[in-house]
């Protein structure tokens, strides 16, 4: 979609979205050790293939260790194609280790220092978690993966009043994520990104202040071919300033197309070409566990925190759900998927925690897990009940919750409703039904014959001494389909006691086939 | 005092005199039979356990559900019947025939006592169930008190039919008697049953229950002995009216021989049919 070029635009720069978010991961599972006191023995952390320099740290040694992972340890993301630190986190710079540089002498440095390698998957995946709650306050997103989000901020300033209370709430929401960001705000999409690359960025109205902080902006930083780079560093043109000295006439002659449309757009003078952000209609979360767990009931903290987030993400869209699949992957086998469902709609964790523990317990995992994905493919908005607060409203979410439990624990068809059919065939007058939220009216009108409560599912030859009370009662029918009964059934009681129902068969054999209880 | 008694008295295992002026205004629901009501002193409690001792098709649930009926009436409620794992199938035309409305009807079918007695924990201290129905050979003292309090923490009923014996299954392979006349020949097993049968009832009567009723026909009647009630005196056995439709007096006796072979012998006419 193409823009004028008088929309102001919002430049978020992650610049070390990976390293925040192994970080933020550490944390996390530092308060879910000290939550579960579970003995750690067994997990492994989960190494990145330069072991050599990666300590393996045991969690379970002392908590000083434990603590000294969350904050005092130095960490690094490193490029592997480039062989250059890309992310360096605060702990690493006071040692001396900058950016960019090699990996033999950062290790010299540095002897403990963290290394992971560089995955722009995990960033891109990311800031889309990210774009789904800028999503809630504000409408045009344009993802830059890996690791930047554009926001057109022209159509948000009448509604938030200005762009200073508009980027107060953008700035709280982002604080949320607990992520590193640099900022910068332009008329285009490219000036605004040149900002943020360059570590300049403002984030202002005004088109003087903008203008100026652009001046010394190196050009090395765009989306310029790095060719075209070359070029016009030999006619002297490296920073921003030096572009506008120039005609574009002239810049045009010795720059490809591609490069010259990128200076347009900088200069202000060509709207740049974005695909907005849509959310998707589902949610899905993936958490890639930093232990490997093969315990069922050791899941169940990160499971939560799973649950957690999508809580939150269901209480802001005021929305809940029925069922929710959770897939975990197991480190030498198929990941496995199973499905929950509540028959209440619920948004909350400990409701969904409840169910899901119940059926967690009868899960075995064939080798440790190392990831698990949360999906909820259909989600309903919340409708606000116009029923009377207090008729037996308590007992309607009480009935449903208990047959959630029941369900998950049992299995979904352990647990029914009776219908009665219109039969005259007694085996065939009750039907066992999966329960449904609505039932429809009893259509069948039963006939109220004294009638046994409990059937024997196959008659058995009768055994017992028996006194006949009431009878005959001839029952013959069923012959349109292939199961005809013809029985004269006798109400009898028994040397016991027992009140029982049997019949004859014109064989003028006898059978029992229920008790009256 | 005596330290076992200090012990008991400590558990809470002793009921004393002293407390029954305390515990007095408790509510009870009338069971709709003036003589039970008197033996119970009011009639049934208001919530928990009941134990119901009784062969098997005797009238005990038409019993229970004519009980409840009463409190239906006082409360008009939406709660949930819930039957777990009866020993065969439910008709659903008797339960209809009984005010029971089938989508407040739910039937749990598990594989083992244990998953049994979780979904009975689960429904009874749930708060949504009107009377929880389970069919038990035996529960322990721990099982026992988990869903007593579970069925008091949810104010319903928690009914565990008891029928002795008749859940096996091998009563329906054997005829009562045959089993009988095999304890009569021999002697010292037929000793060793009748103690474990005491033991049995003392196991029994130490049970946390809130109520133990033990049912027996006697003809036309239903006898029914109160074990155990949480306040009141110890009292004789009562009778009350058969909760059936069909009764022996009324109609057409005939006296039925049966032998293995599955076929009818004889059927000899009762006198009371040639009078009518």
């Amino acid at each position: 979609m193409q823009f004028d070029t008088r929309s102001l635009w919002i430049y978020l720069h992650f610049n070390r979205l990976q390293l925040d978010l192994i970080e933020a991961n550490v944390a996390l599972d530092h308060v879910l050790d000290a939550d579960s006191h579970a003995s750690t023995s067994s997990n492994k952390l989960k190494g990145t293939k330069h072991n050599a320099i990666t300590q393996q740290t045991n969690s379970s040694d002392n908590k000083q260790q434990t603590v000294r992972v969350t904050s005092d340890i130095p960490r690094a993301v490193v490029d592997t194609t480039a062989n250059k630190l890309c992310q360096v986190n605060q702990v690493a710079l006071k040692k001396g280790i900058k950016l960019n540089m090699g990996l033999a002498s950062a290790s010299l440095l540095c002897s403990d220092l963290q290394l992971h390698e560089y995955n722009p998957d995990i960033e891109s995946q990311h800031i889309i978690n990210i774009a789904d709650y800028l999503y809630l306050f504000t409408s045009d997103l344009v993802l830059a993966p890996p690791n930047a989000i554009i926001l057109r901020v022209q159509n948000m300033l009448d509604l938030y009043g200005g762009l200073t209370p508009y980027w107060l709430v953008i700035q709280q929401a982002l604080n949320k994520q607990n992520v590193h960001y640099v900022a910068a705000s332009s008329f285009s999409v490219q000036a605004a990104k040149l900002l943020a690359l360059s570590n300049q960025g403002v984030i202002t109205g005004s088109r003087k202040n903008i203008e100026k902080a652009l001046q010394p902006c190196p050009l090395s930083l765009t989306d310029i071919d790095t060719k075209d780079i070359q070029k016009l560093a030999r006619i002297g043109v490296s920073v921003f300033a030096d572009l506008t000295t120039l005609p574009i006439a002239e810049l045009a002659n010795r720059v490809s197309r591609y490069s010259m449309q990128t200076i347009n757009e900088l200069l202000g003078k060509q709207a740049s070409k974005v695909k907005f952000y849509q959310p998707l209609p589902h949610y899905h979360d993936y958490i890639e566990l930093l232990y490997e767990i093969s315990l069922s009931d050791k899941l169940l903290p990160v499971i939560r925190l799973c649950l957690n987030k999508f809580s939150e993400f269901l209480l802001l869209r005021n929305a809940h759900c029925l069922s929710i699949e959770l897939q975990f992957f197991q480190r030498d086998h198929h990941p496995k998927t199973y499905s929950f469902n509540s028959i209440r709609p619920i948004y909350k964790t400990p409701d969904w925690l409840d169910i899901i523990a119940l059926k967690l317990e009868k899960i075995e995992f064939e080798s440790p897990v190392y990831a698990l994905s949360l999906t909820c493919k259909q989600y309903d908005k919340a409708e606000v009940a116009n029923d009377d607060m207090f008729a037996n409203k308590s007992t309607h979410v009480a009935a449903l919750t208990l047959l959630s439990r029941l369900q998950s624990k049992l299995g979904k068809n352990k647990v029914n409703s009776l219908k009665f059919v219109e039969d005259f065939r007694p085996g065939n007058s009750s039907k066992t039904t999966s329960i449904q939220k609505h039932h429809s009216a009893t259509a069948a009108s039963p006939v109220f014959h004294d009638r046994p409560g409990l059937l024997l599912n196959r008659p058995t030859p009768l055994q017992l001494e028996v006194e006949l009370i009431k009878g005959p009662e001839r029952i013959q029918t069923g012959w349109w389909d292939d199961n005809p009964i013809n029985r004269d059934y006798y109400i009898a009681q028994s040397s016991d006691g027992q009140q029982v129902w049997i019949y004859k068969t014109p064989e003028q054999n006898w059978f029992l086939h229920g008790f009256f209880i | 005092m005596n330290p076992i008694l200090h012990d008991l008295h400590n558990k809470q295992w002793v009921w004393t005199a002293a407390h029954a002026k305390q515990q007095q205004p408790k509510q009870t629901l009338a069971t709709g039979f003036p003589s039970l009501d008197n033996v119970l002193t009011g009639g049934f409690p208001r919530a928990g356990m009941i134990h119901l001792n009784s062969p098997l098709g005797c009238g005990e649930v038409r019993l229970m559900l004519s009980v409840l009926r009463n409190c239906k009436q006082s409360k008009q409620t939406q709660k949930l019947f819930v039957f777990i794992d009866p020993p065969f199938e439910l008709n659903a035309e008797f339960l209809v025939a009984h005010n029971i409305p089938l989508e407040q009807l739910i039937l749990v079918n598990t594989q083992s006592s244990e998953e049994c007695l979780w979904s009975a924990e689960q429904c009874a201290k749930s708060g949504a169930c009107e009377a929880v129905f389970i069919w038990q050979p035996s529960l322990k003292h721990i099982q026992v008190k988990k869903l007593e309090h579970a069925a008091l923490q949810g104010e319903c009923y928690c009914i565990w039919m008891h029928n002795e014996g008749l859940l096996s299954g091998q009563s329906l392979q054997k005829p009562e008697k045959y089993t009988r006349k095999k304890y009569v020949s021999r002697g010292k097993k037929c000793q060793g049953e009748l103690t474990t049968s005491i033991d049995k009832q003392q196991a029994l009567s130490n049970l946390p229950l809130s109520l133990s009723l033990s049912i027996k026909r006697e003809l036309d009647e239903l006898n029914i002995t109160v074990n155990k009630q949480k306040i009141g005196w110890a009292q004789k056995p009562i009778n009350i009216p058969l909760p059936f439709i069909n009764r022996t007096n009324r109609l057409l006796k005939r006296q039925l021989k049966y032998s293995s072979n599955n076929k009818v012998l004889s059927i000899k006419r009762a006198s009371s049919e040639h009078n009518r």
